[in-house]
């Protein structure tokens, strides 16, 4: 895991995947919105409301760890390799 | 017993009906449920790769909020499970590590002091419940042979999350039996369902997909059972993908723990939402 870290600090391009799932993380603290069908499915299904998260407080967090850091400058290390790809 | 409620993003958000079996469950054994306002676990697999530390002080994060409320966590997500519990664990014997979380946790006015335990579903009703008292609560035993399928982030690494032995778990197939299923053994049950590499390269992660279904296939069963929701999706509505990429129809229905315990109880299809898989599901019981 260290290597991975390592790589991704260096500027290495990590996994598109991982980098949108790591942006949504950190805009909103889960990865994933419901639609209106889910919300629709848990109405009939009798299910409670979900409690959302407090996404502001994640961000503070997020921000005090460095990842907002991390996830820019893998966004401009992207931009960059792919300009000296083509 | 009481627990926190740790459902993560993928029940709530993509397969509500899963979330369904297993409140319902929960609720005939007596075991009360806390809903709080939990954020991603986050995920052991992306997240951890770009930043451990984030990874580990977000799962603190959520920790810290179960020790707040003086609850442990139950969760039913592997992937949720394995982060949680390691991410515990870890804290509470390395305090070199946990003085720099902390760190970052104050800047939220949060400290993790490790009070908590972390438990997944499948601890709960094997360790807790215990196959006797689910025997007992069995009114229409489920007739059919059935494949197991643990998951990679329940049974590693086995030194921190001690669910079972991993190269030859059974305590899965022993929940199932004790609904009156049959269990069958296979090849390749200790496969990973193939979804951690989905995001890079779909092709194959469908193709280890489709290894495990013409295996369970052949070995006679006719359903997989599953505990993580991550591995119920790749095997539900991945099975319509594979049937498109590979062109091959294996038709094998896929089932949640909580599902076939619910309809062993005599809950009935339509209060646990069973019939919204992708795969068509046949009466079981």
């Amino acid at each position: 895991m260290k290597t991975r870290n390592l790589a991704v600090q260096l500027g290495y391009k990590a996994p598109k995947a991982f980098m949108k799932e790591a942006e949504i993380v950190y805009e909103s603290g889960i990865t994933a919105e419901p639609s209106k069908a889910i919300l629709k499915r848990r109405e009939k299904l009798g299910l409670p409301q979900i409690i959302q998260t407090d996404a502001e407080e994640v961000k503070k967090l997020l921000n005090k760890t460095g990842f907002k850091a991390t996830i820019d400058g893998q966004r401009s290390a992207g931009d960059s390799q792919e300009a000296a790809a083509e | 017993m009481k627990y926190a409620f740790f459902l993560g993003c993928t029940i709530p958000y993509r397969l509500p009906f899963l979330e369904a079996s297993t409140r319902n469950v929960l609720s005939k054994l007596e075991v009360d449920l806390v809903d709080l306002p939990f954020s991603c676990c986050p995920d052991p697999v992306g997240i951890q790769s770009i930043d451990r530390t984030s990874y580990l002080a977000l799962a603190a994060r959520n920790l810290c909020i179960a020790e707040e409320a003086g609850l442990d966590i139950l969760t039913i997500c592997n992937r949720c499970f394995e982060t949680l519990k390691v991410t515990n664990e870890e804290l509470r014997v390395n305090k070199e590590l946990r003085d720099k979380i902390n760190s970052n946790l104050a800047e939220i006015d949060k400290e993790f002091k490790g009070s908590s335990t972390v438990k997944h579903l499948h601890q709960v009703f094997y360790d807790d419940i215990g196959l006797i008292k689910i025997k007992r609560l069995v009114k229409f035993p489920i007739r059919k042979k059935l494949a197991t399928h643990y998951g990679c982030h329940l049974l590693r690494p086995e030194k921190i999350l001690k669910v079972d032995n991993p190269d030859r778990p059974r305590s899965l197939d022993e929940l199932v039996e004790a609904l009156g299923a049959e269990t069958v053994d296979y090849s390749q049950k200790n496969l990973c369902c193939g979804a951690g590499v989905r995001g890079i390269n779909a092709r194959n992660s469908y193709a280890i997909a489709r290894e495990k279904f013409a295996d369970v296939k052949r070995f006679g069963a006719e359903g997989l059972v599953v505990t993580c929701p991550t591995c119920f999706l790749q095997y539900d509505s991945g099975q319509l993908i594979v049937q498109k990429e590979f062109e091959e129809h294996y038709k094998l229905p896929v089932y949640f723990y909580s599902e076939i315990a619910a309809l062993a109880f005599g809950f009935i299809p339509e209060e646990i939402g069973i019939n919204m898989h992708r795969v068509k599901l046949p009466a079981i019981t």
